[in-house]
């Protein structure tokens, strides 16, 4: 499947917000220079859509390929990847020239099922994905504060789908990127009690075993259902964006028996408000067991899990708000840990392509946490959810092979 | 209900909550530091890699069963006898990041220890298990 470029997705977007702005009566056509004005607006279209929609639009020559097309052009073939393709489609042939490379002594015939991705051929240089990735992954990070969505979830379906590296690696990564960011932010919020550990305990005993098992699964399950697993998880997560209101203070009038054998409940203080909030939870036994799933899900698509923690602990176990966010961004460094170690130990990790996410990420969510200040994060919010739901469906039909 | 005595030291982040958060502080800053140095040994050419850099764009768009095969790379902990590699090295950092939580959690447990709450150090433990088992390399998926 010939892959569009994803400006021509994204680009309709940002002309109708040019649009909108045309009704003002000053032009029709968004022009950057005349409208400085206009704050929030302004900086989400100039610093981050356009950069995003390049971004992608940059990457698209590599999903073409790696949707299992051949590219159009013959230049894009190198003569190696031919004579590669005649010798029964090899793996690779080893660079004999560089001693330090252990080649595999005879060629490895890819299974049948990756036989399209053998034609996959991308004479860029080395450095170019990397350099790429730190971008991408830089203006992710900033979308991903302000859309109030850990970066794993985005990470995923984007890379996978516009980036040539294969879904093994990119959920690889995925895991580091949502582990390092977790781990980054885990001693701030540990410090001001919003993570709170007899809460976070027993709910992450039960969701990073499941990780195990999840990454296990997810390694040994063909690529094409992982991929249509992951395209429908990821409209669903889309969908649950979408339609899930969080409740700042759950109401939660007695405690259950589970709950209190745990002790889950604290207090925290309110900074804005200098009030000083009492919490326990409720319907605990569900929400653990709920933990199960989202354990599962977040070792085999390598997502983080911070898009099912919030509502499980904050709609359905009736903590806080701040308290569930906080809680489920240190939970993340515990789940991932368990399915990280999973990836790494395959040789799922390939450092040169998850050292610059982890970096480009952890860089974007500290400049987008400064711009949060003058954007709109509910449009952002939106215009994530719009994306979550493009990703997933490239992500199921990819999947599915159409 | 509580006293408002109680509810001020309830706000406060229990003392083995605070030593965990300062562990994962201090080890994630190691952790980050050590993966940018390594990474730039590894791109920068100062050490050779076990795979050449200009290989990465033929063997990234398969799968990670046909990369180690590829490539050598070796399941579980055998990337120790390649530490030397550029591009190996780099799991130095990156290997740190993932088994801090597991620092973390056995010092949890022995802080719930002297603070007696026994059902939250017996979850602490069972977690340091679940996590080293995660760790060891045993648990090896099917590729595909």
């Amino acid at each position: 499947m010939v892959q569009a470029p994803v400006g021509v997705y994204l680009l309709p977007t940002v002309n109708k917000l040019a649009s909108a702005k045309g009704r003002k009566g000053e032009t029709m056509a968004f022009d950057f220079q005349k409208t400085p004005k206009s704050g929030a607006m302004n900086v989400v279209v100039r610093l981050i859509l356009l950069p995003v929609a390049l971004c992608l639009w940059l990457a698209c020559p590599a999903s073409a390929q790696d949707g299992g097309a051949l590219p159009a052009a013959g230049s894009a073939v190198t003569a190696q990847a031919q004579s590669a393709v005649q010798k029964e489609k090899p793996v690779v042939a080893v660079a004999a020239a560089d001693a330090s490379v252990q080649a595999a002594p005879t060629v490895a015939t890819p299974p049948v099922s990756h036989a399209a991705e053998v034609d996959a051929v991308d004479n860029h240089p080395w450095w170019f994905w990397p350099v790429a990735l730190l971008f991408f992954c830089f203006l992710l990070g900033i979308v991903a504060v302000m859309a109030g969505v850990g970066g794993g979830v985005l990470f995923v379906p984007l890379v996978s789908g516009f980036f040539p590296f294969h879904l093994d690696f990119v959920r690889g990564a995925g895991l580091l990127v949502a582990l390092a960011g977790a781990l980054a932010a885990g001693p701030g919020l540990l410090r001001r009690n919003f993570a709170n550990l007899r809460l976070a305990l027993p709910v992450a005993l039960i969701a990073s075993a499941c990780a195990i098992v999840g990454a296990m699964l997810g390694l040994a399950l063909p690529t094409n259902i992982i991929q249509t697993c992951l395209g429908a998880t990821i409209l669903g997560i889309a969908v649950l964006l979408l339609l899930s209101k969080n409740s700042v203070r759950p109401v939660v009038t007695t405690q259950d028996a589970v709950g209190l054998a745990l002790g889950m409940n604290g207090v925290f203080l309110e900074p804005s408000t200098g009030e000083v909030v009492q919490w326990k939870t409720h319907r605990t036994l569900a929400g653990l067991l709920l933990f199960i799933a989202i354990g599962i899900m977040a070792g085999m698509f390598g997502l983080g899990a911070g898009w099912a923690n919030v509502p499980v602990l904050n709609l359905l176990m009736g903590a806080p708000l701040k308290v569930a966010v906080g809680t489920s961004k240190f939970l993340l460094s515990i789940t991932d840990t368990s399915a990280a170690w999973v990836y790494l130990n395959q040789g799922c990790v390939i450092p040169l392509m998850a050292v610059p996410s982890i970096v480009g990420l952890m860089l974007g969510s500290v400049v987008g946490v400064r711009l949060l200040a003058k954007a709109k994060p509910k449009f952002i919010r939106y215009m994530v959810i719009l994306v979550l739901f493009f990703a997933g469906a490239k992500a199921l039909m990819k999947g599915l092979g159409w | 209900m509580m006293k408002p005595t109680d509810l001020k030291n309830e706000i406060k982040a229990s003392p083995a909550q605070l030593r965990y958060a300062d562990t994962l502080f201090y080890g994630a800053l190691l952790g980050f530091v050590v993966m940018l140095i390594t990474y730039a040994l590894y791109v920068l050419g100062v050490l050779t890699p076990q795979i050449p850099l200009d290989e990465m764009p033929r063997l990234w768009t398969h799968s990670a069963a046909a990369y180690r095969e590829a490539g050598n790379i070796p399941q579980g902990w055998g990337w120790l006898a390649l530490v030397n590699k550029g591009d190996i090295c780099n799991f130095i950092g990156i290997a740190f990041l993932a088994a801090l939580t597991i620092f973390c959690f056995l010092q949890l447990a022995v802080g719930l220890a002297r603070q007696k709450q026994w059902l939250m150090m017996v979850i602490a433990i069972l977690e340091v298990l679940v996590l080293s088992l995660a760790a060891s390399g045993i648990l090896v998926a099917g590729g595909h």
